[in-house]
């Protein structure tokens, strides 16, 4: 339960409308004004130096941890500095959008136009992207194969160090950081690491003065809290955590000015039940009361919530309902292969108990050694409804990144970025989020490609990959220029300084000075092209289940125009329906349609990891969707699985199309087993829904967690569920008054069901639902 | 019999089946049953020949007979039911080879061990006949070699061909304990609970596991008699756990689908709490008791 002091923090989360927030574009301005050809990294530091100098900070009446990003919680924060385009162009809609509305004033919306608007045009991050991307990417992005990301923001999608900070603290750091500059005076990477560092521990002089100004008129109840926090935000300036609660406050704080820094997503929190696991146990063997322990983690989860990411429509539509990417990995290996899940591995997941919201994004990893109590505690939580926790296999993880060069005792400390990208804490700038790749629509164009059919069905399935390695090869260049575009305009030496090997190699993390250097692209489409290819492989080929001969039941070309016309013709209604029902789909296990999707998200992965990116490292495969299946469906005409022009791909990245998974997630799950999952090291994801009612008792509660361990043992990289009725939500769509509080999973994170838009919601409404 | 030739007449393997032995299951349903149950929820497997249900829900109506004439069951068309092609129509019973059925039972090991669940024979009646019996047998111990616990849904009130081979195949029994009284259950459902008690006692020697699922229905076994009568008829033959199954509406559709005549219309369905009456008298009479089954 939450107390009535964080129960009122929570409620002050949802009290207002969400708003624009222009105080990071105007203090950016002021900034680059001063810094006029300096170097860019240098630039970046001291407009971070003027952020944490100016921007408004707040102190309410009853926080126990201090840190704001902006004045009212769950503002939108615009970066004209990343682009200044896609603002102008919505500026007017942010109110009324589909997805993600934000409040803006006339006043600041004339500020942007002719002030923000004019400065940054010209000099943004996409400026650069767009004046060197070549025309060919452009035309090809055009086909909506694919989408290069972060083009219009922030990379993020990334765990720092934060066991340095808590550890060495902020002083120390800066120490080493001055006596390399010493070392290398011209390095222009160190010169703007030693002007951030110095900024973070000036910043927390703020706070503390903040803190004090409160103390006036404070309660004596109130005043000792504030002293205390004040004593805290002093002694973290500077020095290494003492306990839970100075870790908590030092850990957001992190958060804080790394948000400051790069305003992006997905600042993920990686593996807090092991760097917190000393302070906990400090703070118990110090007398602390489980109940003010519980206080603060609670109050800390709530913090996580105070921070949203405005996005444009588009990207909206991508990313629904705000992935802010607080990821919060527990469980799992040591460096040694032993489970080093703890007290604080229980403690963490039954915190959502209390605090019920979509922030943090609770992880918990799982292997053949993860005890039965914890799978118990993940299973209560799982069952509340919140899609929380997602689970990882570290039994096919951990192989997948040795298979991409990580030495084995890295691997094993991996975590979780945004929603289920993997990446190894404090070690790995991945560019895990920084592209889509639709397979459905390859499919297509070889499809619109080839009028003239094909003699048999291999030779479609290596036109299919023939068209896929095409497209991989622009995805691959496009994302190229958009990592450059990263490293010549907007460097991140703070967040650098807390990713090995920045330091040692003084280089900026854009600049490949992390030690692990990739590059990760979602294959999506498998369950869709699967279906449509075992269609086409018996309808059209004549090619049965082991190679057996079939009667054709029409000609390439009579399918091609009834995909033409969308299923509109005289009688295709029933062609439609038949190969909705009579042909064998992928998720019920069926090894003739299942190794489709094997053969081709494996080639898909084969293609994309022959490519090197700018720094040094891999292109990697995955395959999750978020809520990208949508717009991506959008983007595909009909295609022969009998789906509809425009409508909405399989979800998740992995999951069979809605509906069609009729023999239930166990089988779904043996489907998903023979994909070559290993090679998706980039992270994949799989929907299952199940009924409330089928999870009742110790006895449901039994069979689900025996569900996940056979999930591991089956080596699936990842499962989230869906656990709420479908009447509940239907309702909650009619009625979304009601449902305020309703927390749903959309993929690879969950959100507030009523603040997505109806294209989102019904969706997640149609996914399958397992009853028994 | 060669073993590779035996077979069983089935309407649906149903995998993620979570209450009917233990654990995550697999349940074989085969097609044919003796009794006549009036509340039965699988009336597809009343009859022991394959027969068409038609959902009408699921129609499109893509080739109605020009004469506009129905089938029993509604169906408007000739098509086959391989061609429907919404799967309105469908062929229920097919005859299936009991190694295939170990096979596709088989793809849920990993489910079954981290579970301690397994394969359940269900029906109809999973042991209608000799030669039913003999390939349920066959199925089931095939599965158990393979590590998988074992299950039979049954009435156990038919004449057992080989309890001994179906004792050795089958790791735990569910048998029906329905309406109490001999005379009105003969009446009523055909089922003669004296041959159920004798072929229990005969199982019991040879050591199964045996579990009591008792039915509430409303109108034919909820009345405290027939339950106390049950339990303690359960206890005397040294039965230690029953299953409370309340009645509930799911089959009523496929009665329609079937265009058979559904005689429980308009009973209400049962709560859990609407049969704590009854787990109260099991538990009296000394039995473990489990709502819904395991």
């Amino acid at each position: 339960m939450l107390t009535p002091r964080t129960q009122a923090i929570r409620d002050s989360l949802f009290a207002e409308n969400r708003v624009v927030s222009l105080e990071r574009g105007r203090l950016y301005m002021e900034s680059y004004k001063e810094t006029e050809g300096e170097p860019v990294v240098v630039r970046r530091a001291k407009a971070l130096r003027h952020l944490l100098e100016n921007h408004e900070i707040v102190i309410d009446d009853y926080d126990l941890l201090a840190g704001n990003r902006t004045a009212k919680p769950r503002a939108g924060v615009i970066s004209p500095e990343m682009s200044p385009y896609w603002i102008d162009d919505e500026l007017d809609v942010f109110p009324t959008r589909p997805q993600d509305t934000f409040d803006i004033s006339d006043e600041d919306k004339a500020y942007y136009r002719e002030v923000l608007l004019p400065f940054w045009s010209g000099q943004s991050l996409n400026d650069w992207y767009q004046a060197h991307i070549d025309e060919e990417v452009t035309e090809a992005e055009r086909t909506k194969v694919f989408s290069v990301a972060q083009t219009d923001k922030g990379q993020g999608h990334i765990i720092c160090d934060f066991d340095m900070v808590l550890h060495r603290g902020w002083g120390d750091i800066l120490r080493e950081v001055r006596g390399l500059l010493e070392a290398h005076p011209e390095n222009e990477f160190y010169q703007a690491a030693v002007i951030c560092l110095e900024a973070t521990i000036a910043y927390y002089g703020r706070y503390e003065e903040a803190l004090r100004a409160k103390l006036v008129d404070a309660t004596p109840e109130r005043a000792a809290e504030l002293e205390r926090m004040i004593e805290i935000m002093h002694h973290l300036a500077t020095e290494p955590a003492r306990d839970l609660y100075d870790a908590l406050q030092q850990v957001w704080m992190i958060e804080v000015v790394l948000e400051h820094e790069s305003n992006a997503s997905s600042l993920s929190l990686g593996r807090a039940d092991q760097y917190l696991w000393p302070y906990y146990q400090k703070s118990l063997e110090q007398g602390e009361t489980p109940e003010f322990i519980r206080e603060l983690l609670q109050d800390f989860y709530l913090k996580t919530n105070t921070i949203v990411f405005i996005r444009s429509t588009a990207s909206a539509a991508f990313f629904a309902g705000f992935p802010s990417g607080f990821n919060l990995v527990v469980g799992g290996v040591d460096a040694e292969g032993n489970d080093c899940s703890n007290d604080l591995s229980e403690l963490l997941l039954d915190i959502q108990k209390d605090t019920r919201l979509p922030q943090p994004n609770l992880s918990l990893r799982v292997h053949e050694g993860t005890p039965a109590e914890l799978y118990h505690e993940a299973g209560e939580i799982i069952r509340l409804g919140d899609g929380i926790p997602q689970c990882f296999n570290d039994e096919v993880n951990i192989p997948a990144f040795v298979n991409r060069g990580i030495s084995l005792e890295d691997a094993r400390d991996y975590a979780v970025v945004g929603c289920v990208e993997l990446s190894i804490p404090g070690r790995m700038y991945g560019l895990h989020d920084i592209s889509m790749f639709n397979m459905v629509r390859c499919l297509e164009i070889t499809l619109e490609e080839h009028p003239e059919g094909f003699d048999t069905f291999e030779e479609l399935e290596e036109a299919v990959e023939a068209t896929i390695d095409r497209y991989v090869e622009l995805m691959v260049r496009g994302c190229n220029v958009c990592d450059l575009a990263h490293r010549e305009t907007s460097p991140t030496p703070l967040l650098s300084c807390l990713v090995h090997d920045s330091l040692e190699k003084g280089a900026d993390i854009t600049s490949a000075g992390a030690r692990y250097n990739l590059s990760g692209v979602q294959g999506v489409g498998t369950a869709n092209v699967a279906d449509s290819l075992a269609v086409m492989k018996r309808a059209v080929f004549g090619e049965g289940e082991d190679g057996k001969k079939l009667e054709p039941k029409l000609t390439y070309g009579q399918l091609l125009e009834m995909l033409e016309r969308d299923w509109e013709g005289e009688g295709d209604e029933i062609w439609r329906q038949s190969f909705i029902n009579r042909y064998p789909k992928y998720g019920n296990d069926i090894d003739e349609v299942d190794l489709l999707g094997r053969r081709f998200l494996s080639h898909y992965g084969h293609a994309v990891e022959k490519y090197d990116n700018v720094r040094g490292g891999k292109f990697q495969p995955g395959s999750y969707t978020v809520s990208a299946h949508v717009p991506l469906g959008a983007a595909c005409g009909a295609t022969p699985d009998g789906r509809k022009a425009h409508e909405a791909l399989a979800d998740g990245g992995l999951s069979p199309m809605r509906g069609v998974d009729k023999h239930g997630p166990t089988a779904s799950l043996r489907s998903v087993s023979k994909l070559e999952n290993v090679l998706n090291s980039n992270g994949s994801l799989l929907n299952v829904k199940f009924s409330p009612s089928t999870l009742e008792g110790e006895r449901g509660l039994a069979k689900l967690t025996a569900y996940l361990r056979a999930f591991s043992r089956l080596k699936l990289q990842h499962i989230q569920f869906n656990v709420v009725n479908r009447q509940t939500l239907i309702d909650a769509q009619k009625h979304p008054e009601r449902h305020k509080d309703l927390v749903v999973r959309v993929a690879g994170y969950s959100a507030m069901f009523v603040e997505l838009s109806k294209a989102i919601q019904d969706d997640i409404i149609n996914r399958t639902e397992h009853v028994l | 019999m060669d073993a590779s030739q035996k077979s069983l007449c089935i309407t649906n393997v149903q995998r993620y089946s979570l209450h009917d032995g233990g654990g995550i299951r697999t349940v074989v349903f085969c097609k044919g049953c003796p009794f006549k149950c009036p509340w039965c929820c699988n009336p597809e497997n009343l009859s022991f020949k394959p027969e068409v249900s038609w959902k009408e829900r699921l129609c499109i109506g893509c080739s109605v007979r020009a004469d506009g004439r129905r089938d029993q069951n509604g169906c408007p068309c000739d098509t086959p039911p391989d061609q429907c092609p919404t799967g309105a129509k469908e062929l229920m019973g097919v005859e299936r080879s009991v190694q295939s059925l170990v096979d596709e039972a088989m793809r849920d090991l990993e489910f079954y061990e981290e579970s301690g669940g397994g394969v359940t024979a269900s029906g109809g009646e999973a042991l209608a006949g000799a030669a039913r019996q003999a390939a349920v047998t066959e199925m089931l111990a095939a599965c158990k070699q393979r590590g998988t616990h074992t299950a039979i849904e049954s009435t156990l009130a038919l004449p057992l061909d080989d309890p001994e081979a179906l004792v050795a195949a089958c790791d735990v029994f569910l048998i029906d304990f329905k309406i109490a009284d001999r005379e009105r259950s003969l009446e009523v459902t055909g089922i003669d609970p004296d041959v159920r008690d004798a072929n229990l006692k005969r199982v019991l020697e040879l050591g199964a596991k045996v579990v009591a699922r008792m039915p509430i229905i409303p109108g034919y076994t909820d009345s405290p008699e027939n339950v106390r009568a049950n339990a303690e008829r359960a206890r005397e033959l040294g039965i230690s756990r029953a299953d409370i199954l309340p009645f509930h509406q799911l089959g009523e559709g496929k009665y329609d689908s079937l265009g058979m005549d559904y005689t429980c219309e308009g009973i209400p369905q049962l709560t859990d709490v609407d049969v704590e009456f009854a787990v109260k008298i099991c538990e009296e009479a000394g039995l473990e008791v489990v709502v819904h089954g395991e």
